[in-house]
């Protein structure tokens, strides 16, 4: 009977132990995806990235807004990023409830999300996992917009999404949707291009490709 | 003299990138440098200081790590940044966790 507790406290601890080695791998993979969107902010231009003149002349910085739509995987990533600055400006988070959480009295979804005018106010968009299914609701409004939106979804580039996260060898690479950012009047420097695994100047939007991009780079 | 930081970002016990600036956290990185750090393995960001003469005579290569301290990372683990160790002192910067 003895020898059976103790099996099953062993069993126990290797679970225990591997689900927390899950949740650091997944940590860690955040933190380093922070960064990513940290630094791609340097290679975007854009209407509403850079300071207008009259901003210039005014001194003044208004933030760069980074948002986070959905089950935020990143929890406390971005508290070192407090004090830093891109593109002269300060760098703030905000994050917005997913699509689920905003379901109607009736169970139903909303035709577009409620913090909209808050979302198109950020630079940068990132749209969680928790979002797969709802990219088109979320994306189809910023189509035009100047927000530079991101995800690690598969299908988000074919949603219209601009920059896909990819894990490789376990380390962090991206694709590009030049089509994507053309629409919203941003320019992405050769620089972060050059980086991307791929750079899909036509989007194939719409096609159904689980996210998996071909591997003709048109860069 | 003011001092430098070289800063060597070690990831599966591979030193994969050297440069000469003050690094506090991963924003300090850049793309390139992000892009090779392997998820699961551990990282830490080593600075060792060193006067602008040691590193005014060294080029890119010489910033090579070289190993002679296979026990701080493991087997065939790099330890230094080539002539500049004597320098300064070492110590890790900042990791994960930070």
């Amino acid at each position: 009977m003895q020898s059976l507790w103790l099996a099953g406290a062993a069993v126990l601890t290797v679970l225990l132990s591997t689900a927390a080695n899950a949740q650091t791998t997944t940590a860690r993979e955040y933190q380093l995806k922070a960064a990513f969107l940290f630094n791609f902010i340097s290679f975007v231009d854009g209407e509403r990235f850079n300071l207008n003149a009259e901003e210039v002349k005014a001194g003044k910085k208004p933030p760069i807004v980074i948002g986070i739509v959905g089950k935020d995987p990143f929890e406390n990533a971005f508290d070192l990023l407090k004090g830093k600055e891109v593109k002269d400006r300060p760098v703030t988070v905000k994050r917005f409830k997913s699509l689920e959480e905003c379901k109607g009295p009736d169970g139903s979804l909303p035709a577009q999300h409620p913090d909209l005018e808050a979302i198109k106010a950020c630079h940068v968009l990132f749209l969680c996992a928790s979002e797969k299914d709802r990219l088109k609701t979320l994306l189809d409004p910023l189509r035009t917009h100047n927000v530079l939106t991101v995800a690690d979804v598969p299908g988000f580039l074919e949603a219209g999404g601009m920059i896909n996260f990819i894990i490789e060898d376990n380390k962090v690479r991206f694709d590009v949707n030049s089509a994507a950012t053309a629409r919203a009047k941003l320019e992405i420097r050769s620089k972060l291009l050059r980086l991307a695994r791929t750079v899909k100047s036509d989007a194939l939007e719409g096609s159904s490709d689980g996210g998996r991009t071909p591997k003709t780079q048109d860069k | 003299m003011p001092a430098l930081l070289i800063v060597v970002i070690w990831t599966a016990n591979t030193a994969a990138f050297t440069g000469s600036r003050h690094v506090q956290s991963l924003f300090d990185l850049t793309l390139e440098e992000l892009m090779e750090i392997r998820i699961g393995a551990e990282l830490r960001l080593d600075c060792w200081t060193a006067s602008e003469e040691v590193l005014a005579g060294m080029d890119a290569h010489d910033l090579r790590v070289e190993s002679d301290d296979a026990s701080r990372l493991g087997a065939g683990g790099p330890h230094r940044v080539g002539g500049t160790h004597a320098a300064g002192t070492h110590g890790p910067l900042t990791s994960w966790d930070n």
